[in-house]
């Protein structure tokens, strides 16, 4: 029998991970949303992400979060490169070539970092010398307490960019009716690389947050792309509230699956919250059934 | 001076050739528009002056300077405005949205052009607030114009604008069409219905299988019989 108190500490654990759950699936569903392209290769971009986190704090003990902050200039960096020399040559022509080339990206990155990595599980550890947060009989750990606050914030930060920039405006006109944002002076080609850039650093930063509570090695990619896949289909494409609420309840559903299967069973929770969303709601909580052109 | 010089353009999709050796121009202040039935080319003609085709030959100048094979957005930038065939609307934003959107080349004058814009189409003002793809045809219409003089252009192309609309909504926009001449704006457009584009325009052209045919005074088009005749085959 499980008792309350540690199924309460489970599902505020698993609240907390699914901050960081929608951060990586926000990077994935704003390049679906505004370029129409699924991102095969997010969850190996996040990897890379905790990669540069760990690099940063095992060879040069820097802390986790600057080691974020880097991972999102490097991955936006590498958004970039990915649009201007592979995807900018697919990107019209239908939504099968991308995904090949996405998926050979992924397998690049992946042997990549097998080759220069190791295929060692490594991660960083958060040193705040703050303790945990006591409510009642839960304790909230430092580091997912940190983390999620931090993933909290970014996709908040990414609402308002998109919300109240004019270049947050010029994406989300892109992304309705691309040819109209051209005739109004919009340069799409910037656009689609800032996108890819944008998605790209949000995965770095929560590969980076990932790093500092769970080990990271070349092939978590495709476990973080499916579990983003799943956020992205339970909250509905293109809804920043759907995607936090997606994550978390993915998080929660996760670990207390965890407690009560064991820890295997994770992987089964995610396809079967994917299948079931699919069948019975496939627009998502919060979706708009796609919206735009 | 021509506001718009367009000198010996050639214009093909791949191998098929489209456009064949055509010249036309248009003067500062003027409504000239561009006559032609369905698949003549004339929506190929108003997409190469502003980028987004690039002709195969020929030359494009604006205000003195050639501009072919420009990038929209430049085209934008040095003050014309395409209002597309299709309305091609930002549906799911609202209708002011858009119009804010149309500035983006140009955001010092908003409130202005907003101002001026709401003038020429009070309905726009009425429905500011709603989604632009709950508009009417005709409603979308007057936004894709409005949203074109948003960037306060010198040059508004218009392509089909009185296309799929209510004989009564026609003759609004058309007379929106002459309010914005007589304002300042030189336009350029594009049209299949010979008899109103022939009232509001000081000159036009017969576009036929990609050449020119014929050109001349409004009046002088009016009353030719060949004008109509080009629309029916031989």
């Amino acid at each position: 029998m499980v008792s309350i108190d540690l199924l309460a500490q489970t599902v505020s654990n698993g609240i907390l991970l699914g901050g960081i759950y929608a951060l990586a699936a926000l990077g994935l569903s704003l390049i679906f949303g505004i370029m129409d392209v699924v991102n095969l290769a997010h969850g190996h971009l996040l990897m890379l992400g905790g990669y540069v986190a760990i690099v940063l704090f095992t060879m040069a003990g820097l802390s986790p979060l600057v080691g974020m902050l880097a991972a999102m200039l490097v991955l936006f960096v590498i958004g970039i490169v990915l649009q201007r020399a592979l995807l900018e040559r697919v990107v019209d022509e239908g939504i099968e070539q991308p995904i090949l080339v996405l998926f050979g990206v992924a397998l690049v990155f992946q042997n990549l970092g097998q080759h220069f990595l190791g295929s060692d599980a490594q991660s960083t550890e958060l040193t705040l010398g703050l303790g945990g947060l006591n409510l009642g009989s839960v304790l909230l750990s430092p580091s997912r307490t940190v983390t999620f606050v931090i993933a909290v914030l970014l996709v908040v930060l990414t609402w308002l960019f998109l919300e109240y920039t004019s270049t947050g405006h010029a994406i989300r006109a892109t992304s309705q009716n691309r040819a109209a944002a051209r005739y109004v002076g919009i340069d799409t080609d910037r656009i689609y690389m800032l996108t890819m850039g944008i998605g790209a650093a949000l995965a770095g930063a929560a590969g980076s947050l990932l790093s500092m509570l769970f080990p990271i090695d070349p092939y978590v990619g495709w476990s973080y792309l499916l579990k983003s896949f799943a956020v992205v289909v339970l909250g509905g494409v293109g809804s920043i509230i759907g995607t936090l609420v997606g994550g978390v309840i993915l998080g929660t559903a996760e670990n207390v699956t965890a407690l009560f299967l064991g820890g295997s069973y994770r992987d089964v929770m995610t396809f079967t919250i994917f299948l079931l969303v699919l069948l019975l709601k496939p627009e998502g909580l919060f979706g708009t059934g796609g919206g735009g052109e | 001076m021509a506001l718009l010089d367009v000198q010996g353009l050639d214009v093909a999709y791949g191998d098929i050739h489209v456009i064949w050796d055509v010249d036309f121009s248009v003067d500062t202040g003027e409504t000239v528009a561009l006559l032609g039935a369905n698949g003549a080319g004339k929506t190929t003609i108003l997409k190469t002056i502003c980028g987004v085709l690039s002709p195969l030959d020929g030359d494009v100048v604006y205000e003195g300077e050639s501009i072919t094979g420009i990038a929209p957005e430049e085209a934008v930038r040095r003050g014309i405005a395409h209002v597309p065939e299709g309305r091609e609307i930002f549906a799911d934003s609202t209708v002011k949205r858009n119009l804010q959107l149309g500035a983006y080349t140009n955001r010092g004058a908003m409130s202005e052009n907003l101002q001026r814009v709401y003038e020429i189409f009070p309905r726009l003002e009425e429905r500011a607030g709603q989604r632009a793809g709950t508009l009417s045809g005709g409603e979308q219409q007057m936004l894709a114009i409005g949203r074109g003089l948003m960037s306060e252009p010198d040059l508004l192309l218009l392509d089909e604008a009185s296309l799929g609309l209510a004989p009564v909504l026609v003759d609004d926009v058309f007379e929106a069409i002459q309010r914005i001449n007589d304002q300042g704006t030189t336009v350029f457009l594009v049209e299949q219905d010979i008899h109103n584009a022939l009232r509001v325009a000081d000159r036009g052209y017969v576009l036929k299988s990609g050449r020119i045919e014929l050109s001349g005074s409004a009046e002088e088009l009016a009353g030719d019989e060949r004008v109509e005749a080009s629309y029916l085959g031989e």
